[in-house]
């Protein structure tokens, strides 16, 4: 597969998996995307650890430190499986595992470059594992009342995707 | 949670359950869906019977060298910073667990699902030590909150319908009534986030435990299992021994496996692989990690001629197209595991004498072991129990007279014959006798018997 169409098949199940997803061609449309994402004026939380966190916050107004309290969770995630439409979150840099999972709302932002196209090219790259590692498939979800599908039970009930080049 | 065992009433509990109607009516509907969707996911798998045939033969040489991967995952635990422990059975696991809690003053724990909790039941014992443990997975809570012990191992609250958990939660949460299954989850999320975030400890069950990392694997789908194991500084994790996968290669195996089969889901909303506790640099992950192993029984298990039970990774795809299950529900078994998978394992865990009307719960049909997917010859070691529960001497004397008659009937053509003849002339006066007993619904015998058409 080429890389053109490990994204495109991401995309897709991701879509399957009830995420949102779309893809970006640079900084400046990667911040207008998170600006639609993002209700006007909600608490946001992200660790703008790396150029592309740091560029899709920007502007954004409501910053808090802590995702306990954040409406929703902008970052860059370790990597994206396309087999699945998952993308993975690790404590990894410092990071915490739990700011995918507390707020209500997750977007994940993931390079075309991080998307394995299986499972097994995914786990062939964690040699080591860190202490928490979340393979993460759409929003948190339910069906234990009546195999009734209910979205948001205890982590986000939305999760959108941001493809960068 | 668990209850005293009444396996052995097998026969009424299924009577009563078949008797109420809105089980009856929550049991098709969930099985009836639980089926199309796994019907469906398997659809678009291109070798699902290699893939199978993969799974099966990494469970078997799981169990083969179990000591081995033992050994290695407790050293690769321990070395990320995990304490493992070994619990020789229910009772000790339980007296370790409620120290290591009480040793550290928690009051509360936040608690993922864990079908091996249930089976030693560690909730009655913890609450008795002073404990609050507080069940997190939706269908958890709520049989926590009415009191009751899961029917299903994936759907624990699979019996109930949205009208009783509508009530249940205005009843104990003075919440108003709904039967919306989304604003009864909103409502348990609310509930459920601050005890998460008050809680001293999570305790979690493990779908699998890899021997190469060290790691542990929970498939789900709430987030809850995420909470239990990342958020409390103390995790207590508590899994079977034969959990285990040699390395993270074996996973994608049963990730395309194990969500499949159990809820017709291509993968889980969350697959956590947690890998001892938090190293320096790292913002999260508990900072003390107990892994339980128990055994209660699986070495037994092991070295008989059933071993291949151990394979089961836990799916329901069995009692999902059990038609007994599907007809008398889980909570008939009289135990924490029901179903085929259940019958068996029951059997193998508690003893015949606990458990002995289990092995006839079964049409031998052999629906189960078309869908499991690592698999476990469900109708052969059915047979097996069979076999031993007559030969350990559980058949009632009715059942032996009988069965003695039956026998030198057959073994004689003559009184075969004559048993024919008088059985189709009295025929009338034996269905009157009979009455809705089993041989009252069957059909006359026939004027030409089958043995006499034959050439």
């Amino acid at each position: 597969m080429s890389r053109e169409e490990v994204v495109a098949v991401f995309m897709e199940r991701a879509a399957l998996a009830a995420a949102g997803a779309a893809q970006v061609a640079d900084d400046a449309a990667l911040r207008d995307a998170v600006a639609l994402l993002v209700h006007e004026g909600k608490p946001v939380y992200c660790p703008a650890l790396t150029a592309l966190e740091q560029a899709a916050v920007l502007g954004l107004a409501n910053r808090v430190e802590n995702y306990a309290v954040a409406d929703a969770t902008v970052e860059e995630v370790l990597a994206g499986i396309a087999e699945t439409g998952s993308i993975v979150c690790a404590s990894v840099a410092g990071r915490a595992v739990q700011a995918s999972l507390l707020p209500s709302h997750h977007i994940a932002i993931v390079p075309s470059w991080k998307i394995y196209a299986t499972l097994e090219e995914f786990f062939a790259s964690l040699t080591s594992p860190p202490t928490n590692v979340a393979i993460i498939t759409g929003p948190s979800r339910t069906a234990d009342i009546e195999l009734t599908l209910a979205i948001g039970v205890h982590g986000p009930e939305r999760l959108d995707i941001i493809v960068t080049p | 949670m668990s209850e005293e065992q009444t396996s052995r009433n097998f026969r009424a509990n299924s009577a009563a359950s078949i008797a109420d109607s809105s089980l009856r009516a929550a049991m098709k509907n969930a099985t009836d869906t639980f089926g199309t969707r796994r019907t469906a996911a398997f659809g678009a798998i291109p070798d699902l019977e290699a893939l199978r045939d993969k799974a099966s033969e990494v469970r078997m040489q799981v169990l083969d060298y179990l000591p081995q991967y033992l050994e290695k995952f407790t050293a690769n635990a321990t070395s990320a910073g995990a304490m493992v422990h070994r619990a020789h059975d229910a009772q000790s696991a339980k007296e370790l667990i409620g120290s290591i809690l009480k040793e550290r003053g928690v009051k509360m724990a936040a608690k993922g699902k864990s079908m091996v909790s249930e089976e030693i039941g560690l909730n009655a014992h913890l609450e008795a030590a002073g404990i609050e443990v507080v069940e997190t997975d939706l269908g958890e809570y709520i049989i926590q909150l009415e009191g009751e012990t899961p029917s299903h191992i994936i759907v624990p609250a699979i019996h109930k319908n949205r009208q009783q958990v509508g009530r249940l939660f205005a009843d104990r949460l003075g919440v108003p009534y709904s039967e919306d299954p989304q604003v009864l989850t909103k409502i348990a999320r609310k509930v459920m986030r601050e005890k998460f975030l008050a809680a001293d400890a999570g305790i979690s069950g493990a779908n699998f435990a890899i021997a190469e990392s060290g790691s542990l694997v929970l498939f789900t789908n709430e987030g809850n299992g995420r909470m239990v194991t990342s958020v409390p500084k103390l995790h207590i994790a508590i899994l079977s021994v034969e959990k285990l996968l040699p390395s993270l290669a074996d996973l994608p195996t049963f990730i395309r496996l194990l969500p499949r089969s159990a809820t017709g889901q291509a993968i889980t909303s969350y697959v956590s692989l947690i890998t001892g506790t938090r190293k320096p640099g790292e913002a999260t992950g508990a900072e003390e990690l107990h892994i339980v192993l128990l055994d209660n029984g699986r070495s037994e298990i092991l070295a008989g001629e059933c071993r291949e039970m151990l394979k089961c990774i836990r799916c329901g795809a069995c009692m999902n197209v059990c038609p007994v299950y599907r007809t008398v529900g889980g909570h008939a078994y009289g135990w924490t595991y029901p179903g085929p998978m259940g019958m068996v394992l029951t059997t193998l865990l508690t003893g015949m004498e606990k458990s002995y009307p289990l092995v006839d719960a079964s049409t031998l049909c052999g629906a189960c072991v078309d869908v499991c997917p690592v698999r476990i010859p469900l109708v052969d070691l059915i047979l097996k129990l069979r076999g031993r529960r007559i030969s350990e001497g559980f058949s009632s004397s009715r059942e032996k007279l009988g069965m003695r008659f039956f026998g030198a009937a057959v073994k004689n053509p003559v009184i075969f014959y004559w048993l024919e003849r008088v059985s189709r002339l009295f025929w009338p006066v034996i269905q009157k006798l009979s009455g809705k007993n089993v041989a009252g619904r069957l059909p006359e015998p026939s004027s030409k018997p089958f043995h006499r058409r034959m050439p």
